[in-house]
């Protein structure tokens, strides 16, 4: 993590919906940086909180208590508005406008003159997948055209942060993958990136560090690195003998025995070569072994179920 | 003033494309020819009957469309979103409202200016006068009308849903003249406080038919346009109400949750 | 909003069709005057009834107040109905015209009846009524007021017509007014009235007269077909008139007859006294007589039928 001033810095921020006794609590007092050049994922369930946090960052919403400043500033000071990009959650724009007039119109009001917006706006069309869709009237276009063209309006004025909300929405397979190149010239080029998205293995690609929010509370925040690392798993099944005693490294992983077959999950690499040895040496029969990496939605709904079980009991 | 600008060409671009307001024309153009072709005696000088009709569908036409559009800006970019990604870049929310607001009157310009062409190209294939001193009051004053409708239909917009709004609006402005005669009659029946009342409401409530020129601009030959004072004085009446809703609007909006 | 574009369309070509559909044709004169419940019924197929159902009614009466503000030039003037509350509450004086009956119009005075916007003097408004009073039509009711053309009155009797055509009143001024410069035409509106309205004396009334002013030609010459069609109007007006008119009908007490107004009732005897005048012209003295007498009996004393008699009388 870079020692920059931070980008984006929310601080116990709190967000309710609603008045007098049909208050509901949005966002309970999360907090969290993004720090300059970074890319960060903001994953949750549905409802957990995602789109109220980031529509507050973005000066959208009114905290009930709390921060959130956008390059050290509030987030709706102009200042720091000239230097982000938006995408908000499936957006249907302007119909009665063709792609470059919305591109004309929301890069205008970024601050580009006319002769540039002239010079960007078709390669940026080009970029999105939209070439030669310039002077198509946006009723005319498909759910992902309509993504595709609401992620031109966020980088059209080559923001230094860019915040998607629900990045992927709307885009097919063809899409996503034009996207995720799109986001990682945008990471390579030194941008500061922070998103939401349903499509976990998108935020694995291109995330440095991931944000997991559930019921308006921070659950995990670790870089991916961090979060992979005790997903990759090993199952060795043995039998093991009357007389022989388990291994001390093997029982400190729980071990599930049915009759003298035992079954155990070792959670890396080095202990999983120390086990094998010591089964071998204490005389177990080892019948199969396999690599049980989980992913990140994996472990994303068992934590999502692990906090409702929490809840309930 | 950028951003202004920036924003009302959008609205302006919109309500220039949108095929109702050449609906609208269409229909009002068809209504039109169908009175005119009702069989009147085959006799002459029904410029009257003509130019009321023409002006009572015009006027109905353009308020509707200044009704509609203004109401539903804001609504709309709720809807469909659209709004973020305008409010995430460097504009206040007073230039927000601003911009919107100058692309309903510009759209409403339009809209009027198309109108009055269709108007004065039948005025004069039927061979008939236009009091054109009259007649550019009148539609300087349906332009000051049509602010005020436009600004108190976007401020409703805000504080109710957007059929309230319409409807409102609407029947403030067609009932405008039942009800100013309508305060004028009963104002000497009513209590002290009754009479306070009725004056509260026509000082808080826009009168509208004070911009009717419509009247004027169909018995035409026979009055004389107005004096600049009267319409300096109109001037400044919409302007004051315009400025109070725009007024009002922001205060809705400024702390509003988008 | 697709959708929306298809529904315009819609409601002009549903705004439209009673106008075209609902058009009649003046000169369509059917024999059906007598046969009420044909004329009740031709007239309920109409787009126009369909469609508009008894709203059809108050546009025509809305239409009504519209010609009264085009015969002032657009200034809009209390309507005569308002006049007894405002006499209640001392805004108009009652002012008995000596020599006139003492009806509702006679209820204020007709050369300055007071305007639907006040004057300063007695508006609250302020500003907002000065406004008004320098933007929309207005003239100080002090002042004696113009009356404009009845030819632009045309069109909205027309209009009230098609809008509904069992308005009597809208045939029968707009029928008065169109007979100076278009008397042909005025009469076919006439006869379209009177199928539409069997029952209405008023019609054949004018109708009787404008034939009799057509029977006359320029040159002193009189058109016979003109003058049987003449004969005939009247004698159906004075049939109807006669058997429409309530028994026992007391002038002074119209409130007690409500189905015959007083409107009515002076239509009815100058129907009857035009009758005696074209008896006098084109039949015989004798028979111009005998008629004066025996409607000035009908209506229990008539001033002017009982002096013509007896002028007729003493003619040579």
């Amino acid at each position: 993590m870079s020692s920059a001033a931070p980008v984006i810095e929310v601080r116990d921020l709190v967000v309710e919906y609603g008045r007098g006794r049909k208050v509901h609590r949005a966002v309970d007092g999360i907090g969290f940086e993004v720090r300059p050049g970074e890319c960060v994922g903001f994953i949750g369930a549905n409802g957990a909180g995602k789109s109220t946090t980031m529509k507050t960052m973005m000066g959208f919403l009114f905290p009930v208590s709390g921060t959130a400043r956008l390059f050290g500033r509030d987030a709706r000071d102009k200042e720091s508005r000239r230097r982000i990009g938006y995408l908000p959650e499936v957006a249907l724009y302007y119909p009665f406008m063709k792609a470059r007039e919305l591109l004309e119109l929301y890069g205008g009001l970024s601050g580009l003159s006319k002769a540039e917006l002239r010079r960007r706006i078709p390669p940026l069309l080009e970029k999105v997948g939209l070439g030669g869709k310039g002077e198509v009237l946006l009723k005319n276009f498909s759910k992902g055209m309509q993504q595709r063209v609401g992620i031109a309006q966020a980088i059209i004025a080559e923001p230094e942060l860019l915040v998607f909300d629900e990045l992927s929405s709307g885009l097919d397979p063809v899409g996503r993958h034009d996207l995720r190149n799109v986001l990682l010239e945008l990471k390579n080029a030194g941008r500061t990136i922070f998103f939401s998205s349903h499509e976990l293995t998108e935020v694995e690609s291109l995330c440095d560090r991931v944000i997991m929010i559930h019921r308006g509370r921070i659950v995990t925040e670790a870089t991916v690195e961090e979060l992979m690392k005790p997903l990759n798993a090993y199952e060795i099944v043995f039998h093991l003998p009357d007389a022989a005693e388990l291994p001390a490294c093997v029982k400190q992983c729980g071990p599930k025995a049915e009759g003298r077959l035992h079954t155990v999950t070792i959670p890396d690499v080095t202990a999983y070569s120390r086990a094998i040895s010591e089964l071998a040496s204490a005389g177990a029969k080892i019948q199969s072994t396999a690599s049980k990496t989980r992913s990140l939605e994996d472990y994303f709904i068992d934590l999502v179920r692990s906090t409702e079980r929490e809840a309930v009991s | 003033m950028n951003a202004i600008r920036l924003i009302a060409k959008g609205v302006l671009i919109e309500g220039v494309r949108r095929r109702e307001i050449y609906a609208v024309v269409l229909v009002s153009v068809l209504l039109i020819g169908a009175v005119l072709t009702v069989d009147f005696f085959d006799i002459e000088g029904i410029e009257k009957f003509y130019r009321e009709v023409a002006l009572l569908v015009m006027s109905f036409a353009t308020a509707a469309t200044a009704v509609v559009l203004a109401a539903r800006q804001l609504p709309r970019e709720f809807e469909n979103r659209t709004i973020y990604p305008m409010m995430a870049r460097p504009v206040s929310r007073l230039q927000f409202l601003l911009g919107k607001l100058s692309g309903v009157l510009l759209a409403t310009l339009f809209c009027l200016a198309i109108f009055m062409a269709v108007y004065v190209a039948g005025t004069l294939w039927l061979g008939h006068r236009i009091p054109w001193a009259l007649f550019g009051q009148y539609v300087f004053l349906q332009l000051l009308m049509m602010t005020i409708v436009a600004t108190m239909s976007f401020w409703l917009s805000m504080v109710l849903n957007l059929d309230a709004a319409i409807s409102i609006a609407a029947v403030l402005y067609l009932s405008a003249s039942v009800l100013s005669s309508l305060v004028t009659y009963i104002f000497p029946d009513l209590t002290t406080v009754g009479r306070y009342l009725l004056t509260a409401f026509v000082y808080l409530v826009p009168q509208l038919q004070i911009f009717d020129l419509s009247a004027k601009a169909t018995h035409g030959t026979d009055w004389p346009p107005l004096s600049l004072a009267t319409m300096a004085m109109l001037t400044a009446y919409a302007a004051v109400y315009s400025s109070g809703f725009v007024g009002l609007s922001l205060l809705a909006f400024r702390r509003r949750s988008l | 909003m697709n959708g929306a574009y298809w529904r315009i369309p819609s409601l002009a070509a549903f705004l439209l069709l009673p106008l075209l559909a609902g058009r009649v044709r003046p000169n369509d004169y059917e024999a059906s005057r007598r046969d009420s419940q044909t004329a009740i019924e031709r007239r309920n197929r109409t787009a126009i009834a369909a469609i508009l159902g008894g709203v059809r009614t108050s546009m025509a009466d809305m239409m009504f107040v519209k010609t009264e503000v085009y015969m002032h030039n657009g200034v809009a003037y209390m309507p005569h109905l308002n006049m007894d509350a405002l006499s209640q509450r001392g805004e108009v004086v009652a002012d008995d015209h000596d020599g006139h009956d003492d009806h509702d119009e006679e209820a204020y005075d007709p050369e300055f009846p007071p305007t639907v916007i006040p004057t300063a003097g007695k508006d609250f408004r302020g500003i907002v009524g000065e406004l008004e009073r320098r933007v929309r039509p207005w003239d100080d009711p002090d002042r004696p007021h113009i009356h404009t053309s009845g030819i632009e009155l045309l069109p909205w009797y027309r209009m009230m017509t098609i809008s509904d055509p069992t308005n009597v009143r809208a045939y029968q001024i707009g029928a008065w007014w169109l007979k100076g410069p278009k008397p042909e035409e005025a009469l076919g509106f006439l006869k379209e009235g009177i199928a539409n309205n069997p029952r209405a004396f008023q019609l054949p009334y004018l109708a009787g007269q404008i034939a009799a002013k057509l029977a006359k030609g320029e040159n002193g010459e009189t058109d016979s077909a003109r003058t049987a069609e003449a004969w005939e109007f009247f004698d159906a007006a004075t049939a109807l008139m006669m058997k429409e008119r309530p028994e026992g009908y007391d002038r002074d007490h119209p409130e007690n007859f409500p189905g015959w107004s007083e409107y009515k009732e002076e239509d009815a005897r100058g129907a009857v006294r035009f009758a005696v005048y074209f008896e006098r012209d084109h039949g015989s003295r004798d028979a111009a007589i005998e008629k004066a007498v025996r409607y000035s009996e009908f209506f229990g004393g008539d001033g002017v039928l009982d002096r013509l008699a007896r002028r007729l009388e003493n003619e040579d």
